[in-house]
C-alpha cells in the first residue's frame, strides 16, 4: 500500500530547480532509504514530505489525501508525520520538556506527558539526562533526544534526515537499532536519507537514489567521488580516502564519480607478503548483514566498502567482525558513473 | 572638572537627603515610563511577531513604515496627541491634557515602532529550525510563534529595554502633554530642562546623573535575568 505518491513533483529555489521527481511511490510500513550526495535534494524532499515546505508544481498524495502545491499543507497532516532533521535543534529548556513539547501541542495532561517523555528517553538511552539543559548536549545526544521527541508522538511516519551523520559509532548503533525496532514492532513507516552509508542496505527495504534533485538509476553502493592519477594508474577514493593502485589504467580524466560493484569485489584474509599490492585495499570488517541469499560485509578501509559474497564462501574464509582483510578490486568492479547534466 | 564634581556631589546629596520633591519626580518618571513601555510592549511584541511570521501583500511597505517611525520626533507625537486631547479635540471631554495619562499615551505611540521593529529583527535572526521543529512536532501557528518568541526572548527584552531608554529620557512629549506641573507631571528630563532654564546647571546635571543611574539599574536588572536564563 502506498504512503506517498509523487508525480512530476518540482521544487524551485530562486530560479533553480532543486527537486524534479518524475514518479515515485513510497510504500507504507517499511523503511525507505533515500541515498545521494550532498545537494541531491534529499533534505528538500523531506521538508516537503513532512509538510513543512511547499512544492512548486506536480502532485503529492499522502495516504490517499492529495496535497496541493498552491496551498499550505493542512496542519492535521503534520500531526501524522514527524521529521528529525539532519542537525536537530533543541528548545532552550530541559531535555524532558523538549520531548514533551509535541505532547503538549496535542493537549496531553502534564503528568501523562512527563511519563511518556521519560519512557521515550529511556528508549533512546537518555533518561539520565531528563533534567539536563537540552541545548548543552553533544551532537550524538542531541540526535537521540530529537528521536525521542519524535517517537514519543507515535507518528505514522518518521522522517530521519541523515540520522547518523556526525555521530560516533556507539550513538550510531543505538539510533539504527531504534529505527529498526520502531519499524518492526510498531509498524512505523520510516524514511531515511544518507549521502553514503552502506548500513542502509541492511536496514531499508526500499532504496531511492537521488542526484541533482532527480531520481537516478540505482547505482551500486560503494559510490565515491574519486580523483584519477595523471597516468590513470591510481584512483584516490574521496578527497581524503585511500588510494587504489590499478593494474590497468582507466580511460578517464580528473575528478569523477566511481562505483565499486559489491558483487565483483573479492574479500581475502590479509596476506602480509602481498600487503599494499596493486588493486587491493586493507580494512577491518565492521558489519555483516544477510540480504536475500547473499551476505553483505561492511569493511572500513579508510572509506566504508560493501562486499557481497555467498554464505558458503563466507564460511570457507573463517573471518568475523574486527578481522583485518584485503579487498581485491578488479577492473570489472569499477564503474565510472556518467556526469549528471547541470540544470 | 570641578563643575562635574560639584554635580556628582550635588546628586549624592539630593539622594542622601531623600528630598521629597526629587522622590516624587523620580516616581512620576518611573511610573509613566514603565506604563508606556508596558503598553507599547503589549502592542509592539505581537505586532513584531505578526510581521515576522505572517506573509501578506504590502508587508514590506508596513515594515518600511514602522522603520520610518523610529525617527519620529517627540514634538510631532506631542502635537499629534495634543490635537486629540486638547479641549477642542475629540477626546477633550476626558480632560486628559496635562495629566500623566496624556504622557503615557504620547510615549506609548512614540515607542511602539521601536518595540515592533526590534522584535521583528530579533525574530528574523532566529534559526529557521526552531519554527520547523515546532511545526513538525504538531504545533499550530500560535504555539509556533510563542515557541520562537521564547527562543528570541533576549532580543525581545533588548527591544523593551531600548524602548524604556527612549521614554525615560524623553522631554518633548512630557513637556507638551504633561505641562511640567510641579508635584503632578514633572519628570526628570522636564525638571532638568527647567533647572537649565533657571541657570541651575549643577542641579540639572545632578538630575541627569540620577536619571542615568536609574537607567543603569533597570538595565542591570534585565541583564541579571538574562544571565540567569542563559545558565
Amino acid at each position: 500500500m502506498s504512503l506517498y505518491k509523487m508525480e512530476n513533483l518540482r521544487a524551485v529555489l530562486g530560479n533553480k530547480t532543486v527537486l524534479d521527481i518524475d514518479s515515485l511511490t513510497v510504500e507504507k510500513g517499511v523503511i525507505t532509504a533515500f541515498m545521494g550526495p550532498n545537494g541531491s535534494g534529499k533534505t528538500t524532499l523531506f521538508n516537503i514530505l513532512a509538510f513543512l515546505h511547499r512544492f512548486h508544481s506536480g502532485s503529492l498524495v499522502f495516504d490517499g489525501i492529495t496535497v496541493l502545491c498552491s496551498q499550505a499543507p493542512p496542519a492535521r497532516l503534520r500531526q501524522r508525520v514527524v521529521l528529525v532533521p539532519q542537525e536537530p535543534i533543541m528548545f532552550s529548556s530541559s531535555v524532558e520538556k523538549n520531548v514533551a513539547f509535541g505532547l503538549k501541542c496535542r493537549g496531553v495532561p502534564p503528568a501523562a506527558r512527563m511519563r511518556l517523555a521519560h519512557q521515550a528517553l529511556d528508549e533512546v538511552g537518555m533518561l539520565g539526562f531528563a533534567k539536563a539543559a537540552a541545548h548543552r548536549l553533544s551532537g550524538g545526544e542531541t540526535k537521540r533526544v530529537a528521536l525521542a521527541r519524535a517517537i514519543v508522538l507515535e507518528p505514522e511516519v518518521l522522517l530521519c534526515d541523515e540520522p547518523t551523520a556526525g555521530v560516533d559509532s556507539q550513538n550510531r548503533r543505538i539510533i539504527l537499532e531504534l529505527i529498526a525496532r520502531l519499524n518492526a514492532q510498531r509498524g512505523m513507516s520510516v524514511l531515511i536519507t544518507s549521502h553514503n552509508a552502506p548500513w542502509l542496505t541492511g536496514l531499508a527495504s526500499q532504496m531511492v537514489h537521488l542526484d541533482l534533485g532527480r531520481i537516478v538509476k540505482p547505482f551500486a553502493e560503494n559510490t565515491f567521488s574519486a580523483l584519477l592519477g595523471p597516468d590513470g594508474h591510481s584512483l584516490l577514493l574521496t578527497p581524503s580516502g585511500p588510494e587504489v593502485l590499478l593494474e590497468k589504467p582507466l580511460a578517464a580524466d580528473g575528478p569523477l564519480t566511481v562505483s565499486l560493484d559489491p558483487e565483483q569485489l573479492a574479500l581475502l584474509p590479509i596476506d602480509p607478503q602481498k600487503a599494499g599490492s596493486e588493486n587491493s585495499l586493507e580494512g577491518t570488517i565492521t558489519g555483516i548483514w544477510l540480504k536475500a541469499d547473499r551476505l553483505l560485509i561492511k569493511v572500513n578501509a579508510g572509506v566504508e566498502l560493501l562486499v557481497s559474497i555467498s554464505p558458503a564462501h563466507w564460511k570457507t574464509q573463517n573471518l568475523g567482525p574486527g578481522d583485518i582483510v584485503q579487498i581485491k578490486i578488479t577492473a570489472s568492479s569499477i564503474r565510472i558513473l556518467p556526469e549528471q547534466k547541470a540544470r | 572638572m570641578g563643575f562635574f564634581w560639584d554635580s556628582l556631589v550635588s546628586a549624592i546629596n539630593l539622594l542622601l537627603a531623600a528630598d521629597s520633591e526629587l522622590i516624587h519626580i523620580v516616581g512620576v518618571s518611573l511610573t509613566v515610563s514603565s506604563s508606556s513601555t508596558l503598553l507599547a510592549s503589549l502592542a509592539g511584541i505581537p505586532l513584531g511577531l505578526f510581521l515576522g511570521f505572517v506573509n501578506f501583500l504590502g508587508k514590506r511597505v508596513v515594515i518600511t513604515l514602522f522603520q520610518t517611525l523610529l525617527a519620529l520626533p517627540t514634538v510631532v507625537v506631542g502635537l499629534f496627541v495634543y490635537v486629540f486631547i486638547s479641549r477642542r479635540g475629540i477626546f477633550g471631554p476626558f480632560d486628559l491634557l496635562y495629566t500623566k495619562t496624556a504622557i503615557v499615551i504620547g510615549q506609548t505611540i512614540l515607542i511602539i515602532p521601536v518595540v515592533t521593529v526590534l522584535t521583528l529583527a530579533a525574530i528574523s535572526r532566529m534559526d529557521r529550525r526552531y519554527k520547523d521543529t515546532a511545526l513538525t512536532l504538531g504545533a499550530g501557528p500560535f504555539t509556533t510563534a510563542r515557541a520562537v518568541a521564547w527562543e528570541a526572548r533576549f532580543g525581545i527584552m533588548a527591544a523593551v529595554a531600548a524602548a524604556f531608554g527612549r521614554v525615560i529620557a524623553e522631554v518633548g512629549i512630557s513637556m507638551m502633554l504633561g505641562g511640567n506641573a510641579k508635584g503632578f507631571t514633572r519628570t526628570m528630563p522636564t525638571a532638568m530642562a527647567l533647572e537649565y532654564d533657571k541657570g541651575e546647571f549643577v542641579l540639572s546635571i545632578a538630575l541627569g546623573i540620577i536619571l542615568l543611574a536609574l537607567a543603569l539599574g533597570v538595565n542591570g536588572f534585565l541583564q541579571f535575568f538574562q544571565g540567569r536564563a542563559r545558565q
